[in-house]
């Protein structure tokens, strides 16, 4: 037996290859070869994997026990969802807490009532501009123009009354708003900057305009633009500090208003509302029912034990 | 779990230490170098009879290649060298257990030369199995139940509560937490967050909502802090009225995604700088658009990145045609000359949109609602969508192929490409435009669908969801391929 050759130049080996491969049927051996080869170590690896997890423990590890999923089963009923629960039935409300004001939230009108708290929402800044027009125009019909509040469907009533006060926002704008559902790609309308909001500057108003105004919107004036806020009284852009200075200014200092100004902002007046729709009256009482401070605990009373939703 | 050897090998590393094991790991099993891989293609040979297999081996206690036929066993028994190396994976065959065994440090060492060996031939590292860490293995044994998603169980499910109209922001949740991928980075909890327990990220608090769905829990969920979160973040969206799913689901990945950045996994930010968070792996594309002039036959391409394509839906009766005409040139005709830069004039030109590169989940957006000066309407025509869709016609280098004239039947360039996606989700809007309902269809495995209604979850056919109108359709990807960047 010759001597078995077991180390190979880097030169024998690449001689080796090109005089094996001259002969065909060597290349077609060589791929078959490589093919194996190649085959072999992706299996072996598997088999490696696999030992691996047996040997160390690792397979039952990973694999555990079967949770029992008696519990979770799905409920095949066409009464039911998957759930067991009832397709007719509606879902119980809860609450939720607020992230913005941390106040107890009916869940089930949560979304209309982040709008206004968070203060955005492009009817909120309209309606407010509106008002601070009309303000401006009429100084003694704002008070019963739409508030804040009574657009905070959280505490209003059903579709119906959303639905009139759709209409009744397009019928006062004249203007093709577009809502609902649509894809609203297009309109980028921001449209607090309504041809009117420019007249309203606290110059050109009375104290008592004034004082009312600052009872609806958070009226702290911008630094660039120089418009008042026409967002809520709550309103996320400004603080609680720039409110109470502005309102210290604006306000003599001797009205006792400026100073509880922030709590009794819904003891207002609310003469019959001007607006053309005749859901006017069901909306100006449901403020009376829902929005003072002073009646929180009735608020809340109400949060427990929710009516019918829609 | 039990991976540290065994007393043979034991004693072997407290006589002898882990350099033996380590250069020959090196050299012959994960070559680390240039010289390395030399030295195993002129040296892995078995001393005994010259072949290069069966599975070599290499000694542990002298140097001695032999192969896996009984040579390596012979020279075991006869020089009482107990312990030998397998040269393909690196594992170590003890012949007093007569078994291969493992033990961790040893584990580690080849760990470490595979990347440096990777990283020696410049690829991407190579796929190792999972194996937990310490800690990840004390909870493993810890916690013996495992919860298992099939399709007889709710595990996976869960109704939303309507807060008020959000039905558009449920039947995108129900889309998103039932993104496999998404499901497998979350649950793997992949998201390492710097704002994490603020209640401030989002990437945070829908990486809580996949708990809650896989919690097992069956009541309704109440999403208001996510709801919060992306009002917070997409204050265009403007409040509840604006209930279009598709301007919302936009939004949420884009705050998603900007909280990705802000989370620790900033660092995952490739070279290029393009942003390599999860959501942008998962649906991010690139939309090239090829402007050709008419006299010079010049192409200016740019690429840009997509998250959806919105498709128009007059005319065509199926997705397909939809993406068809998406992608077909079109003639700017002579009101919108542009600008070539070789002409140097303006010239009439026809423009191409084509997919450069696809999204791991193809979203696709059809165009129902129509705002223009004189109506708002809701287009309702019925457009067939497939469960399976290969996207390759509508690639920019089939195209290219294509134009050239390549038979159409012969595959382009890239034949491993798999462009085939399937559906897994679909949202759907009921009603009129301006009194509409979302609701969704969500696929939790291979063939079983539910269909997401609010707070109610009820089974459903995929014959059903086909037959559905279809707003959005969400499809992921079939195979998915390794990253083979070189970096």
């Amino acid at each position: 037996m010759n001597t078995i050759v077991s180390e190979l130049s880097m030169n024998d080996l690449n001689n080796k290859f090109f005089e094996i491969m001259q002969n065909e049927s060597n290349a077609e051996d060589a791929a078959n070869f490589i093919y194996e080869s190649l085959y072999e170590d992706v299996t072996l690896g598997f088999i490696f994997e696999f030992h691996h997890g047996l040997k160390t423990g690792l397979t039952d590890l990973i694999e555990g026990e079967k949770e029992d999923d008696e519990n979770f089963k799905i409920v095949n009923s066409p009464e039911c969802d998957v759930f067991g629960l009832s397709v007719l039935k509606k879902t119980q409300d809860c609450n939720c807490a607020c992230p913005n004001c941390e106040r107890p939230v009916s869940a089930t009108r949560f979304a209309p009532h982040l709008e206004k708290c968070m203060g955005m929402g492009r009817n909120s800044s309209r309606i407010a501009s509106r008002r601070i027009a009309s303000n401006s125009r009429e100084p003694t019909s704002y008070a019963g123009l739409l508030s804040d509040d009574e657009d905070d469907a959280d505490w209003a009533g059903g579709s119906l009354h959303n639905e009139r006060r759709k209409r009744r926002i397009k019928n006062n704008n004249n203007r093709k708003t577009k809502l609902h559902n649509g894809n609203s790609r297009n309109n980028n309308g921001n449209h607090n900057s309504d041809s009117n909001d420019g007249g309203a500057t606290y110059e050109t108003m009375t104290a008592n305009e004034k004082k009312n105004l600052l009872l609806q919107i958070c009226g702290v004036v911008s630094e660039h633009t120089k418009k008042l806020c026409t967002r809520s009284t709550r309103c996320p852009q400004h603080t609680e500090e720039q409110r109470r200075a502005l309102r210290n200014s604006v306000l003599e200092p001797s009205t006792p208003e400026s100073q509880t100004m922030g709590l009794a902002a819904d003891e207002v007046g609310s003469p019959p509302d001007s607006s053309p729709s005749s859901s006017c009256s069901s909306s100006s009482r449901k403020r009376d029912r829902h929005r003072a401070p002073p009646k929180m605990k009735n608020k809340r009373d109400r949060n427990m034990s929710p009516n019918g939703r829609d | 779990m039990n991976d540290s050897g065994c007393i043979h090998l034991s004693n072997f590393k407290a006589a002898k230490g882990t350099n033996p094991y380590k250069i020959v790991h090196a050299f012959f099993v994960s070559c680390t170098s240039f010289e390395a891989r030399r030295y195993k293609a002129t040296s892995c040979l078995c001393f005994t009879c010259g072949q290069p297999g069966p599975r070599m081996h290499s000694c542990l206690h002298c140097i001695f290649f032999a192969c896996y036929a009984g040579h390596i066993q012979d020279h075991s028994k006869s020089k009482k060298h107990f312990l030998y190396v397998d040269l393909s994976y690196g594992n170590i065959f003890c012949a007093q257990c007569q078994d291969y065994i493992y033990d961790r440090e040893l584990t580690e060492i080849a760990m470490t030369h595979r990347l440096k060996e990777a990283k020696s031939l410049g690829i991407n590292v190579p796929f190792t199995p999972w194996m937990p860490n310490n800690n990840e293995a004390m909870a493993l044994r810890r916690l013996r139940k495992r919860r298992l998603i099939s399709p007889h169980t709710t595990i996976g499910l869960r109704g939303l509560q309507n807060l008020g109209s959000t039905c558009f922001m449920n039947c995108i949740v129900q889309a998103l937490i039932h993104t496999p991928l998404l499901r497998d980075y979350f649950l793997g909890e992949k998201h390492k967050c710097k704002a994490q327990g603020t209640g401030k990220c989002l990437v945070c608090e829908v990486s809580k909502l996949f708990q809650e769905f896989y919690s097992g829990a069956k009541t309704p969920l109440t999403l208001h802090r996510l709801l919060h979160l992306i009002w917070t973040h997409a204050r265009h969206l403007a409040g509840y009225e604006q209930q279009d799913a598709h301007e919302f689901f936009i939004a949420t990945l884009d705050v998603l995604h900007r909280h990705c950045m802000n989370g620790v996994d900033v660092t995952e930010k490739k070279e290029n700088g393009r942003c390599n968070c999860i959501i942008d792996q998962i649906f991010t594309g690139g939309l090239q658009s090829d402007v050709v002039c008419t006299s010079c036959s010049g192409v200016s391409t740019t690429i840009d990145p997509f998250w959806d394509i919105s498709l128009d839906v007059a005319g065509p009766g199926s997705l397909q045609a939809c993406l068809e005409r998406f992608t077909r040139a079109e003639h700017l005709g002579s009101g919108a000359k542009i600008k070539c830069s070789n002409c140097r004039a303006y010239r009439e030109s026809t423009k191409q949109l084509t997919l450069e590169t696809l999204p791991i989940v193809a979203s696709f957006h059809l165009k129902r609602f129509e705002h223009s000066s004189q109506i708002d309407r809701k287009i309702s025509a019925f457009i067939s969508f497939p469960a399976e869709l290969d996207m390759t016609p509508f690639m920019s280098s089939h195209r290219r192929a294509v134009d050239v004239g390549a038979d159409n039947n012969n595959a382009p360039e890239g034949i491993f490409e798999d462009n085939r996606y399937s559906l897994f989700a679909v949202v759907n809007h009921l009603g009129s435009l301006d009194a509409g309902h979302y609701t969704a269809y969500v696929r939790q495995m291979k063939g079983s669908w539910f269909k997401c209604d609010d707070h109610m979850i009820t089974r459903a056919s995929l014959r059903e969801v086909l037959d559905s109108e279809g707003y959005l359709l969400f499809y992921h990807k079939t195979v998915l391929e390794y990253d083979c960047d070189v970096s």
